[in-house]
């Protein structure tokens, strides 16, 4: 160190592990920490920064019942946090240049504790500020991004700031505590910071939430800073002159009560509407997911939820298997089956379902394959609960020639599988209106061109308004590059999603051609596609923007999916 | 001669109307039969033989609306008022289709519309009291949705508003809070 020694009382009191005593080389820090209390501000310091990441992380999902957890919501999140970081540095700072860095680095701890303990109690009231109840989704795209960023700034910014500060104040404790300079003492709170975020991001992720929960995740979080806190305001005592008992202390008590009080309050995500029962409700490493039933008897349906859900849902379950009532797209997969029964019913049928959800799909097609029809399924799922769930409440079974991947994303799943299938069939939404953007381009329907036996089909589920939409043609015309084949896209019924269909090697029939024939059991699905507009030819490689792995803007074309039905209606009425 | 040129005329024009609104029935019959047994093009082209404007209108968006054509049918409906402004029927379908859509603003403008019709001289004295009793369980059913989706909208836009203020406060006030931090002075020095 450099310049005088600050000789402050009790520096004189303790040995400040200045090799041989000599104050004359401690110069620039005047109030001396004990030595002994380094290591105790390098635990909290790596205590600090796994919360930091923790509270980072959860942040997500403790707003994803509300906001979903769509890039937009992440690039909220960490925008705040990262903004709230650097003023708590400047905070840090500031107060760093007092006469007590480690009782207020132990003051500052046990506030942020508090923080992250009231966190999952405000979550929900915050939230519905942000997000009335009753929006529907394609009514909700300007407050999925700014009332997740609005939410993000009451909610975190407080705790982000307080943790932010934690730093510059463990760095100066520790430059007193120890000597040296400054570059020593913050080149170790950095790395022991550094590691405990390391620590927080893959602690969070892959152990804390899915075994705890959200709720318990905030909680630990809090009581490991408030154990933080303890530790240095022991520290800070030891090394003081002696004072009451509570001394140094007082602040992780005060915050035990206060967070505990607050953590008593709970955690209340959006529950089951009016009319539905919820069956269970669990968060995985991925999402929130909930399982729903409406209805009884042979009229009962199960749907389940992720996050924010909104109006939609991911997986439906009716009692029995086979097409279900109007309006769910899933029938449409249905259409290759019906064509081809109409000839002479196949004596196998592979499928795959690049996001198998709950099974729905299967369901649907294990109702419809004509007797002596054998169904072969690989399903991939990217969220491995969901598997459990569809299991336990969709009635998903396993079977000879049937496969279910969970926790394996769909394209990597597609390149990795050594079979052929008749039918591909695509269905794997993010944010329940995100189609990933990996799964709409070129390149990956070359992967699905390669695994379809000839006269294979591709059905896919597009959320969109109409043959085009931005995010339809935009699809279809990747679709038709890579399959090197003509794309239809036929009209949900009682819905806003379009069913795309292409075949490999073979014509799609269409209505009026003479191949519009259907399996006598699956006719009903003929009529509402025989309306004027309800079955469309995309024009090939001219219409809709062509989608790559270098460059698939899949967000902004929802955005603009969204802007021009609006103004479709508004210039119609 | 006059007397039995008028009862002439009263026979026809009686007739007339008799068959012609024998006509409209058997045509939504017709058109009714078909959408039973989903032969949708069929029923869309029975629709369209109607002569009247607004019965084709009705009828087009009728056999959409079955077909799942929610869009369509509102786009039927839009147009039958475009030709014949103030039919309830059309209003009335056209303002069930924007709820249906989420469209609320859309249903305010045919409750409207509904409300005018209603308002003149059949509904409100030509028909019986069970029809005008119908009609106003039908209007109060739907003024109750437009009221909870307009509801819903103002309660979107507010959130919106605040959210926007929220985040636009946020980025003003923490740059501010970033400047001084940064710039001004530290004025607190540890004791020497």
């Amino acid at each position: 160190m450099n310049g005088p020694s600050a000789g402050p009382r009790r520096d004189e009191r303790t040995d400040l592990g200045v090799p041989g005593g000599d104050r004359s080389a401690v110069p620039t820090t005047p109030a001396r920490e004990p030595r002994s209390s380094e290591a105790a501000l390098l635990a909290a310091v790596l205590v600090a920064g796994a919360a930091t990441m923790t509270v980072e992380f959860s942040a997500v999902r403790l707003l994803a019942p509300w906001f979903g957890a769509s890039a937009g919501v992440w690039t909220n999140v960490i925008g705040v946090v990262l903004f709230a970081l650097a003023i708590g540095y400047l905070v840090g700072a500031r107060l760093s240049s007092g006469e007590r860095p480690t009782q207020r680095l132990a003051v500052l701890l046990a506030l942020a504790a508090v923080c992250a303990a009231a966190l999952p109690a405000l979550a929900g009231p915050v939230a519905r500020v942000f997000m009335p109840e009753g929006v529907p989704l394609h009514e909700a795209a300007g407050l999925l991004v700014w009332g997740s960023l609005a939410a993000t700034i009451v909610l975190f910014l407080p705790a982000a700031l307080l943790l932010g500060a934690v730093g510059p104040l463990a760095v100066e404790a520790t430059q007193r505590a120890r000597g040296g300079g400054a570059g020593a003492a913050g080149g170790r709170v950095l790395a022991l910071s550094t590691l405990g975020s390391l620590a927080g991001t893959f602690g969070t992720t892959h152990v804390l939430i899915p075994s705890l929960g959200v709720r318990a995740t905030f909680l630990t979080a809090a009581a490991a800073l408030l154990v933080a806190a303890a530790v240095v305001g022991l520290a800070e005592r030891r090394g003081s002159a002696p004072r009451n008992g509570l001394h140094g202390l007082r602040a992780p008590a005060l915050g035990l009560v206060l967070g505990g009080a607050l953590a008593s309050l709970g955690y209340a995500p959006p529950g089951a509407r009016a009319g539905e029962r919820e069956l269970v409700a669990v968060d995985s490493a991925y999402q929130r997911l909930r399982v729903l039933e409406s209805g009884t008897g042979a009229g009962r349906m199960r749907f389940l939820r992720v996050n924010e859900s909104l109006d939609s849902f991911q997986s439906v379950w009716t009692p029995e298997p086979g097409l279900l009532p109007p309006g769910h797209y899933y029938d449409h997969f249905a259409l290759p089956l019906a064509f081809e029964g109409a000839h002479a019913a196949p004596a196998r049928w592979d499928v795959a379902v690049v996001g198998l959800g709950a099974g729905t799909t299967v369901r649907v097609l294990e109702g419809v394959v004509a007797e002596g029809t054998e169904l072969g399924c690989v399903g991939f799922e990217i969220d491995p609960v969901v598997l459990s769930l569809a299991r336990e409440h969709f009635e998903l079974r396993d079977a000879p020639g049937r496969e279910y991947h969970g926790g394996l994303d769909g394209r990597a799943g597609l390149a990795l599988v050594n079979r052929m299938f008749d039918q591909v069939v695509l269905d794997a939404y993010a944010n329940n209106m995100e189609i990933p953007p990996h799964l709409a381009t070129v390149e990956f329907f070359r992967e699905v061109r390669r695994v379809l036996r000839p006269g294979g089909w591709v059905t896919a589920n597009l959320g969109g308004f109409g043959a085009n939409d931005p995010v339809v043609a935009a699809v279809a015309r990747s679709a038709a590059e890579g399959l090197g084949a003509d794309v239809h896209l036929a009209r949900v019924p009682f819905s806003r999603n379009v069913t795309l269909l292409a075949r490999v090697g073979a014509e799609v029939p269409e209505p009026g051609s003479p191949d519009w024939r259907f399996a006598p059991h699956l006719d009903q699905l003929r009529g509402p596609l025989e309306l004027p507009g309800a079955w469309t030819r995309h024009l090939g490689r001219h219409g809709g923007a062509r989608l790559t792995d270098d460059r698939c803007p899949m967000e902004w074309l929802q955005l603009r999916s969204i802007q021009e039905a609006t103004a479709r209606w508004a210039s119609r009425s | 001669m006059g007397l039995a040129f008028v009862s002439l005329c009263a026979v026809l024009g009686m007739g007339t109307a008799a068959e012609h609104r024998q006509g409209q029935i058997d045509l939504a019959e017709a058109v009714a039969v078909e959408l039973r047994a989903g032969r949708f093009v069929e029923a869309l082209r029975i629709a369209g033989e109607a002569k009247e404007p607004a019965l084709a209108a009705r009828l087009e968006a009728d056999v959409r609306w079955t077909a799942g054509d929610l869009d369509g049918a509102l786009a039927a409906a839009q147009e039958g008022l475009a030709a014949v402004p103030g039919d309830a029927r059309l209003a009335s379908t056209a303002a069930d289709l924007a709820l249906t859509l989420g469209l609320a603003e859309e249903a305010r403008r045919h409750l409207d519309t509904l409300d005018g019709a209603l308002a003149g001289p059949y509904w409100s004295e030509g028909a019986t009291e069970e029809t005008r009793r119908w009609w106003g369980e039908r209007r109060a059913g739907l003024e109750g949705l437009a009221v909870e989706a307009e509801a819903g909208l103002a309660a979107r836009d507010r959130a919106l508003q605040m959210a926007r203020w929220v985040g636009g406060g946020f980025v003003a006030l923490a740059s501010l809070a970033f400047g001084l931090l940064l710039c001004l002075p530290d004025r607190r020095r540890p004791r020497a």
